[in-house]
């Protein structure tokens, strides 16, 4: 079963850019723009993954994260947060929250896939 | 108040910022760069602005910064992998330079912060208003950087106020 990926972010032009790093791998994508619409999808879609970006309008991330926190089928739903600030103020909280890890923008696509490979399988879609 | 001695160096974080996100722009860039193409764009030099506001206990202010056109297409294009001229693309300039505005006053932030001035980020704000129209109060100390990339002019302000001791 390929893994399921949940992107939330709500700069659309960062969700496109997230969309194409992960396009050549096996894996089930999809997206919210806030941490809102990100709760509904992640209800609906139980994913293996969250990539959660930290500064939005309507629910931001940590707000979202505490309710994910809160979720009975979602709370050990591993995150990858993406952060623009990182200050150890803001990395301290970030950690508290329980991510699996954290990517600082603007990031360079290694590093993401590394954290995230480390997660879940990142396998080639020609290979299935 | 703060002695101005003691306060972080503005332009310095500035340009820092600047060089750090223009680095990882060009790393992505996965084929040869070929500035003067998003310069055909319609309205190349039309100016954007992206605004955010910092928040700290130490310090209020926010971090502007001001593209042209031409680089934000070029931005998006590099993000995204659209084409410069897609209607898609061009649909998505204001969003990018929202995020590139994020981009930089994260770094901006960092450096706030390595300074002993840890603050929050509001959401980008843009808009089409030049820097030099934007109104600043006088209390409030200013720095920045601006410099040439590839052809693109580019500019940030920091603006502070500083609160307490």
């Amino acid at each position: 079963m390929i893994p399921r990926i949940l992107s939330i972010d709500d700069s659309k032009t960062i969700r496109l850019s997230l969309a194409r790093l992960f396009r050549p791998f096996a894996c089930e994508w999809h997206e919210a723009a806030n941490g809102e619409e990100g709760l509904a999808a992640a209800t609906r879609e139980n994913p293996d993954l969250i990539i959660l970006d930290y500064n939005m309008p309507v629910m931001d991330g940590l707000a979202m994260l505490r309710k994910l926190r809160e979720h009975a089928s979602l709370k050990r739903t591993p995150v990858i947060m993406l952060t623009a600030d990182a200050g150890p103020e803001n990395i301290a909280i970030v950690a508290r929250l329980g991510v699996r890890d954290y990517v600082i923008k603007p990031f360079r696509d290694e590093e993401l896939l590394a954290k995230v490979g480390r997660i879940i399988p990142l396998i080639p879609r020609t290979e299935t | 108040m703060t002695p101005a001695a003691n306060r972080p160096d503005l332009c310095r974080i500035g340009e820092s910022a600047f060089t750090q996100l223009l680095c990882t722009l060009s790393q992505r860039s996965s084929e040869p760069r070929n500035p003067s193409t998003p310069l055909t764009v319609p309205d190349a030099h039309e100016q954007i602005t992206s605004s955010v506001l910092l928040k700290g206990l130490r310090l209020s202010g926010r971090v502007l910064v001001q593209f042209p056109k031409a680089f934000v297409t070029y931005a998006t294009h590099v993000l995204t992998g659209l084409d410069w001229n897609a209607a898609e693309a061009q649909r998505l300039l204001d969003d990018t330079a929202g995020e590139l505005g994020n981009m930089l006053a994260g770094c901006v932030a960092t450096h706030l912060s390595e300074d002993g001035y840890a603050c929050t980020l509001g959401t980008p704000l843009v808009s089409r208003n030049p820097l030099a129209l934007l109104e600043v109060h006088p209390e409030v100390e200013l720095g920045g950087a601006e410099l040439t990339w590839e052809g693109y002019r580019l500019a940030v302000q920091i603006q502070c106020q500083y609160v307490g001791p």
